[in-house]
């Protein structure tokens, strides 16, 4: 069973992608923020990552500037997954090695699992 | 040495320290005066002191005919130097606002700088003077002026690098100002350096000494560009005054009557051009500083409202984003089967919060195609690809309708080209899906062809047609076509504007034919093949 971390502060959001992806038989962790996310990454060392980039405090991008800076998680791969859609942090994210910036109005949660089986395929 | 060049060397570096000195008093007193209040025009004073110290020592010192008195003014001349490093490194901070956070370095700076202050005046700092090279007197280091040469570098060299810093993230006209700054304290040192080399034994005279005047100069100009519309003026005032003086000079001078009467008329007629140009100068430069501050002020305006759209339309899509997931989660049964009777209204739900979350889109690439934001992710891929996945996308809305949709694929596969994938997706999108939406006996046929370097993609459909008037105002925001606002409340008329631009931005262009009314239409979508 494929495990992923989703860092999504919304909670019916989090909640819906979450009743989704376990549909799908996926375990699924969920973060309320960087901190925990980092936290949680490290602990349970997920198969996947969707971050969401307007988060408490510290925003997705430093997310992952921790994540890459953490030998041991750094490689995990990391869909970002935001509403924001601001060209600058879409350029950032990317450099800091984010796969891909996905607008998440745009997808459905079937369509994001589907997305993500293709990352395992 | 011939004693005649030996006086002309003298007299040259004389001169230079001088020249410095004059200068560094007049520009520091000028900027101070100008704003006695603001600490950056304080501690440019400061600055200009201590260079003014040091620049005057220099002078007395190279006119000294004994060594007890070139020793002195040696030791003046340190005073000076010991300041200009600290003053400097205040300067800039106070300039670039970031004194808080260099408080510590600063604090140091000026207790450290002030003990070598107090040593300058014993044997350890200039330990005597002898001569060297063409110099008559030239100072020797004592032991404690090896480690305030390493700090006064050490402070000169980071005030340059928090200006570099500074350079690569400031906008407008602070990153102008650091610019120029950077320039001037680049050439003055580059120059000032110079004078050190002796002082080591290192067999090069102080001959970048005179920079100094032109750094002082720079760097005054620069800081108070943007504050006063002084410098330029004062140039003018001055040289207007100079002309004058002279034209007076000969009128009263001269010694014939006629040539008194010419010489008052031409200094009146000076006198008048002069006071017009002063005029202009100082008009244009208000001009110019009232037209830097408003353009300013628009940039500021500018980022605040993309980052206003940006977030407005995060807040928007956020919400959507739970109803669209939530109602796609229930009709795909992750809740459990729903009553028969609630699949049609659970379509329209879903149905128009895609045509919200389309609008919010729309109104976003608006906003960025009007601020020219817009950017490209080129990227190589097969035209064909994008084509399929969008007929794919697409299918099951045609068979609801009961209408063809067809993608007639050519036999020899086209080559990749540089694509920004999801905004051709979008466009292509855009035009189908406008294709079924009007038509509704027949349907929709795409194409793709290779024709003279280019690609033109045809979809044509046999719905609703166009008039002539429609085609011509279809591709601007906010229009449709007649059927669109008979038939549809649906769409608000900018799909069509924002797929031209998305085209233009790939050298591509965007048109469409239509026979007439009731008899379909065709729209061509051109791309070159780079």
């Amino acid at each position: 069973m494929k495990k992923i971390l989703i860092v999504e502060d919304e909670k019916i959001l989090a909640d819906m992608y979450k009743d989704k992806f376990t549909e799908a038989k996926f375990k699924v962790i969920l973060a309320f923020d960087s901190e925990e996310g980092i936290k949680l990454a490290r602990k349970e060392k997920p198969d996947l990552i969707i971050l969401d980039i307007l988060l408490p405090r510290e925003n997705g991008i430093t997310f992952l500037e921790w994540l890459k800076k953490n030998p041991k998680i750094a490689s995990i791969p990391v869909i970002v997954f935001s509403n924001y859609d601001d060209p600058t942090t879409k350029r950032e994210a990317l450099k800091f090695g984010a796969k891909e910036y996905l607008i998440k109005a745009n997808f459905t949660p079937k369509e994001i699992v589907e997305r993500v089986k293709g990352y395992f395929r | 040495m011939n004693p005649n060049i030996h006086l002309f060397i003298m007299e040259f570096y004389a001169l230079t320290g001088l020249i410095n000195g004059i200068v560094g008093s007049v520009l520091g007193l000028f900027v101070y005066f100008k704003n006695r209040k603001a600490l950056a025009n304080k501690l440019f004073g400061l600055f200009c002191l201590a260079v003014s110290v040091w620049s005057y020592s220099y002078f007395l010192w190279q006119i000294s005919t004994i060594a007890e008195s070139a020793l002195f003014w040696s030791r003046g001349l340190m005073a000076g130097a010991i300041f200009i490093s600290i003053f400097y490194f205040h300067f800039i901070i106070s300039f670039l606002k970031r004194v808080k956070e260099h408080k510590k370095t600063l604090v140091f700076g000026y207790f450290i700088f002030t003990i070598f202050f107090f040593l300058n005046f014993t044997p350890f700092f200039v330990k005597n003077v002898t001569p060297k090279l063409n110099f008559s007197f030239w100072p020797n280091p004592g032991i404690l002026y090896h480690p305030f040469l390493l700090l006064w570098l050490s402070y000169m060299a980071y005030s340059i690098y928090l200006l570099l810093k500074e350079l690569s993230t400031a906008t407008g006209v602070l990153k102008t100002q650091v610019k120029y700054i950077l320039i001037g304290t680049i050439i003055g040192y580059s120059g000032g350096i110079t004078n050190y080399l002796l002082w080591y034994d290192i067999r090069i005279p102080p001959f970048g000494n005179w920079t100094t005047t032109l750094y002082l100069i720079i760097v005054a100009y620069t800081f108070l560009k943007y504050h006063l519309l002084g410098i330029r003026v004062i140039i003018t005032e001055i040289s207007v005054g100079a002309i004058g003086l002279i034209v007076l000079i000969q009128a009263v001078t001269a010694e014939t009557l006629g040539l008194k009467i010419l010489g008052f008329t031409l200094l009146f007629l000076f006198g008048i051009v002069g006071y017009f140009l002063i005029e202009s100068v100082l008009k244009e430069i208000t001009l110019r500083t009232e037209l830097e501050k408003a353009y300013a002020e628009l940039e500021k305006l500018d980022k605040a409202k993309s980052e206003f759209i940006s977030i407005a339309s995060h807040q928007l899509r956020t919400p959507l984003t739970a109803i669209k997931g939530y109602i796609s989660l229930i009709r795909e049964k992750t809740y459990g089967v729903a009553p028969g009777k609630m699949k049609r209204p659970l379509k329209n739900i879903y149905i128009s919060t895609e045509r919200l979350i389309k609008l919010v889109n729309d109104l976003l690439n608006i906003s960025r195609i009007e601020a020219g934001k817009i950017e490209l992710k080129l990227e190589k891929l097969s035209l064909e690809e994008v084509i399929s996945t969008v007929a794919e996308e697409l299918k099951p809305i045609a068979q609801e309708k009961s209408i063809y949709l067809k993608w007639e694929k050519n036999k020899k596969t086209l080559s990749e080209i540089s694509l920004d994938r999801e905004k051709i997706r979008q466009v292509i999108l855009n035009i189908v899906d406008n294709g079924i939406r009007y038509t509704y006996a027949g349907g929709v046929m795409i194409k793709c062809q290779k024709t003279d370097g280019k690609y033109l993609v045809s979809i044509t459909d046999t719905g609703e047609g166009l008039t002539k008037n429609e085609i011509s105002s279809l591709f601007k925001t906010f229009t449709r076509g007649s059927a669109g606002q008979r038939l549809w409340t649906e769409g608000v008329g900018l799909g069509l504007y924002i797929a031209k631009k998305f085209l233009e931005l790939h050298n591509g262009k965007i048109w469409v034919e239509s026979p007439g009314k009731g008899q379909g239409s065709t729209f061509y979508i051109e791309l070159p093949i780079k």
